[in-house]
């Protein structure tokens, strides 16, 4: 009796499976890379990042509202901000900025667990890992208004996938803080914990 | 319990529920490689450069031997290649929860998130004992032929 696995028909299928993925993704409209290239970090400059910071003999009122869309006012020189075809990723020193001048809405995208535990002063929560469009923190947020997106730490993917996730559905002043919250408590910066009702 | 495991009815099941659960995941991420890619690559533990190679052949690799099982074609090898999976896939969940990170599975692509945590281990334990059932009972019956 022959207990041993024939290895000879493992490899022959192995092969075959192979063989036809291969195939099959040359024949696809969005082929994948058969070598994965990882695509470059893109920066938000500061010019772009602190338009309003620019304007300060007509400085627009901060709102701690996240509701508030106000347009800015008659008098003021604030420039057009430009078209962003992406989520661009930014600083600590920038996170930082726009936290102190309150500019920003920070998003946590690790779970409500990790939230909870701990998550930068002021943030929502917005788990990236059960997104939906409808979600209901995202319906008291503008379209308009500024989001930064992060998650536990650099190794971390979440806060990006939700960054583009953000973007396609119109939150196009969505930035992805890559340092995430180790990197802001390893900073000293404002951290709370429990979750927002 | 022995003759229970042995009923050819039982056997069928246990053959064709293991062999069409990799046939979905298999088409599942057939269907998006670019996802799967991600799903891999958030493990963080293979070479970047081979992630997409992975995501392309991996989902056939599950197909071709769920659809041959499901056929009852080299159903040992078949099996052994699947529960290799298997046993792979629960090793790399175990240490994504060590590493503490939060990560979508990838195991049946984009369209059904699954976390990589104890649901999905306990989950891969009972396909395994599934895919065990029909290598072993398979054996059994071969030998008994003889």
């Amino acid at each position: 009796m022959n207990k041993k696995l024939d290895i000879k028909i493992i490899a022959i299928i192995i092969a075959v499976s192979a063989t036809l993925g291969v195939f099959h993704n040359a024949l696809r409209v969005e082929r994948v890379p058969l070598i994965y290239t990882p695509k470059p970090e893109v920066w938000e400059s500061d010019s772009a990042l602190f338009i309003n910071d620019s304007t300060k003999n007509n400085r627009i009122p901060h709102s701690n509202s996240v509701t508030d869309t106000t347009p800015p006012s008659k008098n003021s020189t604030v420039k057009q901000e430009a078209v962003q075809t992406g989520p661009k990723t930014i600083t600590l020193k920038q996170a930082y900025r726009l936290f102190k001048n309150r500019s920003a809405i920070f998003i946590d995208a690790r779970d409500k667990w990790e939230f909870s535990d701990g998550h930068i002063k002021g943030a929502l929560n917005i788990a990236q890992y059960s997104f939906d469009k409808n979600n209901t923190v995202l319906k008291k947020i503008g379209k308009n208004k500024t989001m930064v997106v992060y998650c536990s730490e650099s190794d971390c993917d979440m806060s990006e996938k939700l960054a583009g996730q953000l973007f396609e559905i119109g939150y196009t002043r969505v930035y992805i803080f890559k340092e995430g919250y180790e990197g802001w408590v390893s900073s000293g910066f404002d951290v709370e914990t429990g979750a927002i009702e | 319990m022995k003759k229970l495991l042995k009923n050819q009815k039982l056997l069928l099941f246990s053959r064709s529920v293991f062999a069409f659960v990799f046939i979905f995941a298999g088409i599942e991420k057939i269907i998006n490689p670019a996802d799967f890619s991600i799903s891999i690559q958030n493990y963080r533990l293979l070479p970047l450069y081979t992630v997409n190679f992975i995501a392309i052949t991996l989902p056939w690799l599950e197909l071709v031997s769920g659809i041959l099982l499901l056929f009852g074609n080299y159903n040992k090898e078949n099996t052994a290649i699947l529960c290799s999976l298997l046993v792979i896939f629960t090793f790399l969940i175990i240490i994504s929860m060590i590493r503490g990170l939060n990560i979508d599975c990838g195991c049946f692509g984009s369209t059904m998130s699954q976390k990589a945590g104890w649901g999905k281990i306990i989950e891969n334990f009972f396909l395994l004992l599934l895919g065990l059932h029909v290598v072993v009972i398979t054996e059994h019956q071969k030998d008994v032929a003889k």
